[in-house]
């Protein structure tokens, strides 16, 4: 027999789950709509999209209206995200599909990269939405930059879908999954989350990719990526035997 | 199968023994928090400051519980040993009380002296991670819906947890530091200005303190051994009616 | 092949499976018994799914519980549930697997006939018969033509022709030095070919019969 390797059995699972959402629909629309209304309300909430710069008091003194614009942004991606990955299982519960993945001779980390990836596509379908909604109500003016917050995106979606994707594996094994993946995974995440307001604020207020890559987060964000992405390869294996 | 000796065992005496010593030297402790140390300077809170004996040995077996966890949770993946397994839940639930504990002392001190009773400071921010992290892990082992697994689930969140709370740590450091929103706060180990008596006392109740973990935790652990026990009893009377021998 | 002994399976409260040693050097081996007996459990152990309580249970020396790659491409098996995507098609499905396992879609092709199924090939599994979903499901089995042939219950909600179709799938199958454990509270059917019968009751092999006069399968306990 001519087996196929390690990537091309991982793509082949990728394929199988986005077939899967797209004949049923059950992950992707959900995670807009949250999205989408979560947005919605969020607009309701801040003052007149022209005062952007106004000051918001907070707690130890004022910041700017964009920065908590930029909070909101994560906020929401962070939430719609971790409802979409709590689902992540879902297919191979039903039928007990999961037996059958576990006896197929990949190596865990396979299956790991495949849900992983599944994940990274949802979230970043609704990224590509949220964030022409977010610059469309908030009136913001990314300029030659969105291709920085791209850039950030892609970083900071690594890291969440790795620690989305391997925490959903182990709620997806209690009584209460939808509860149990926020308490576990928005600790982990608080790095990636500060990293991402920190370098996205930059960007709203007109800076550049020279302006935020001087200020080190592009390595906070590196790290954590690299750190969770392999203790997710390495722990899914014990996560789902 | 577990093996827990029984009540009057050389074992159980040694717990009893450690626990003796354990409250003995918080005793000790306390009244050296009292009479042997002075007060200290009004920066540091003057009488306040004596919350220090406590906050600081408590943050550190926080630590200490927390470093066990990782090592138990690795262990027991490699090993499948319920020993390891066990002493990391009891590990954690300990680990949880203190970081509590740190929690509570903290602001008490905190509201008269910074005047608030919470920054969002790098250690501070991080301890409370920290506390949410193993409270996350101790959800999870109530809510497992398989027994047997739960061992399994738990350990992964101890693995992350353990090397989630530097990069934590690490980055609010970071954040805060390069966006003063409200006066920077000074290390108050360091800046404490200990003095002889005054360190002895900390040494002391450093001590106690260590020795009231282990107490706790070996405590813990014969709890979770006769838990153990009990469960096996019971399946094995259940399974007594069907247990007859099998003509072969 | 399947060499078992000292296998004990607890489920928190209860027992599973007692004390288990049974060992299978080939052929096809009736697992029999009462619904509860410990059927499937001692199938999803053997298969690696589920980790023993104690015991050890290997399948060609290699312990079940070292998730050795080489081992799992070796097993078959087709459990309680179907293990198959309810929204894809049986064609889609199968395909998956095949890519999965390195096997052909010529090899996809044959094993829908061989069970039958190929005129449901594009029907989603979902919409599928409860009978015709178990079919589908020892397909998948089938397909890599493993050493190793485990399945729980294939005859469920069969008809005679389709349990015929079911029989001679694994007929087709069956080669010297493979083994397989069919389990089936109704023996009927897997008597007529199988080399030997294991009955299990309430956790606990009871009894075993061995066919074959050459002993080629041989139980202890």
């Amino acid at each position: 027999m001519n087996e196929a390797g390690w990537l091309h059995k991982s793509a082949l699972l990728v394929r199988k789950d986005l077939r899967v959402e797209a004949r049923g629909r059950d992950t992707l629309p959900p995670m807009l709509a949250f999205a989408f209304a979560v947005t919605l309300l969020l607009a309701f909430t801040l003052p007149g999209s022209t005062r952007l710069a106004a000051p918001v008091s907070v707690p130890g003194g004022t910041v700017a209206v964009v920065d908590v614009v930029s909070g909101f942004l994560w906020i929401t991606v962070l939430f719609a995200g971790l409802i979409g990955f709590a689902r992540t299982f879902e297919v191979e519960r039903e039928e007990g599909a999961i037996d059958s993945l576990l006896l197929v001779p990949l190596d865990r980390s396979g299956l790991f990269a495949a849900k992983a990836v599944a994940n990274l596509a949802y979230i970043a379908a609704v990224q590509g939405v949220l964030l022409p909604t977010f610059a469309l109500f908030f009136a913001l003016d990314l300029g030659a930059s969105w291709f920085v917050l791209v850039l950030v995106t892609i970083l900071v979606d690594l890291g969440f879908v790795a620690v989305g994707t391997l925490f959903a594996s182990l709620a997806a094994q209690t009584r209460s999954r939808e509860l149990i993946l926020p308490i576990l995974a928005l600790p982990a995440l608080v790095p990636v989350f500060i990293a991402a307001v920190e370098l996205t604020s930059d960007l709203f207020v007109g800076g550049g990719l020279d302006a935020v890559a001087t200020r080190g987060w592009f390595g906070v964000l590196i790290a954590f990526d690299v750190v969770f992405m392999t203790i997710g390869a390495l722990a899914f294996e014990f996560a789902i035997d | 199968m577990s093996t827990s000796p029984p009540a009057s065992s050389p074992q159980s005496k040694a717990v009893a023994y450690l626990g003796t010593a354990a409250w003995v030297s918080v005793a000790i402790a306390v009244v050296m928090m009292f009479v042997v140390a002075r007060e200290a300077t009004d920066a540091m809170g003057g009488q306040l400051q004596r919350i220090f004996y406590v906050h600081v040995p408590s943050a550190w077996l926080a630590y200490l519980a927390f470093a066990i966890v990782f090592i138990c949770s690795i262990a027991y993946l490699r090993t499948n040993a319920r020993r390891w397994d066990l002493l990391a839940h009891s590990a954690a639930e300990i680990g949880v009380v203190f970081t509590t504990l740190v929690l509570i002392t903290g602001p008490i001190w905190a509201r008269p002296v910074w005047g608030t009773w919470w920054q969002w400071d790098a250690r501070l921010t991080s301890t409370l991670v920290l506390w949410l992290t193993y409270v996350g892990y101790l959800f999870l082992r109530g809510l497992s819906s398989d027994p047997s697994r739960t061992g399994r689930l738990a350990a992964i969140v101890g693995i992350v947890g353990f090397f989630d709370v530097p990069i934590v740590h690490y980055s609010v450091n970071w954040w805060r530091t390069l966006h003063p929103l409200g006066p920077t706060i000074a290390d108050p180990t360091r800046d404490s200005g200990l003095g002889g008596p005054e360190l002895i006392t900390f040494f002391i109740s450093l001590s106690a303190f260590t020795l009231l973990f282990a107490w706790l935790l070996a405590l813990r652990v014969r709890l979770g051994h006769l838990e153990d026990q009990a469960a096996e009893v019971e399946a094995w009377e259940d399974a007594a009616p069907a247990a007859a021998p099998a003509p072969t | 092949m399947i060499e078992i002994s000292g296998l004990r399976v607890v489920f928190g409260q209860t027992i599973a499976l007692h004390s288990v040693d049974l060992t299978i050097r080939a052929g096809v081996a009736g697992l029999f018994g009462p619904n509860g007996a410990g059927k499937s459990t001692l199938l999803r152990v053997v298969a690696g799914l589920l980790r023993p309580s104690s015991g050890h249970v290997s399948v060609g020396g290699i312990p079940v519980t070292s998730a050795d790659e080489t081992l799992r491409r070796r097993i078959g098996y087709s459990g309680h549930d179907s293990g198959l995507y309810q929204r894809l098609s049986v064609r889609e499905n199968l395909e998956l697997f095949a890519g999965l396992y390195g096997a052909t879609s010529t090899r996809v092709d044959t094993v829908m006939q061989q069970l039958g199924i190929g005129d449901r090939a594009g029907m989603p599994v979902g919409r599928l018969s409860a009978g015709l979903k178990r079919r589908a499901s020892v397909a998948r089995a089938l397909l890599h033509e493993p050493d190793v042939l485990l399945l729980d219950e294939p005859y469920a909600n069969l008809d005679d022709e389709a349990a015929a179709m079911m029989s001679d799938a694994v007929k087709a199958w069956r080669a010297p030095g493979r083994v397989a454990l069919i389990a089936t509270h109704g023996a009927k059917r897997v008597k007529s070919f199988a080399d030997a019968g294991i009955i299990v009751q309430r956790g606990r092999v009871v009894s075993y019969r061995v066919r074959m006069p050459e002993g080629e399968v041989a139980t202890s306990s």
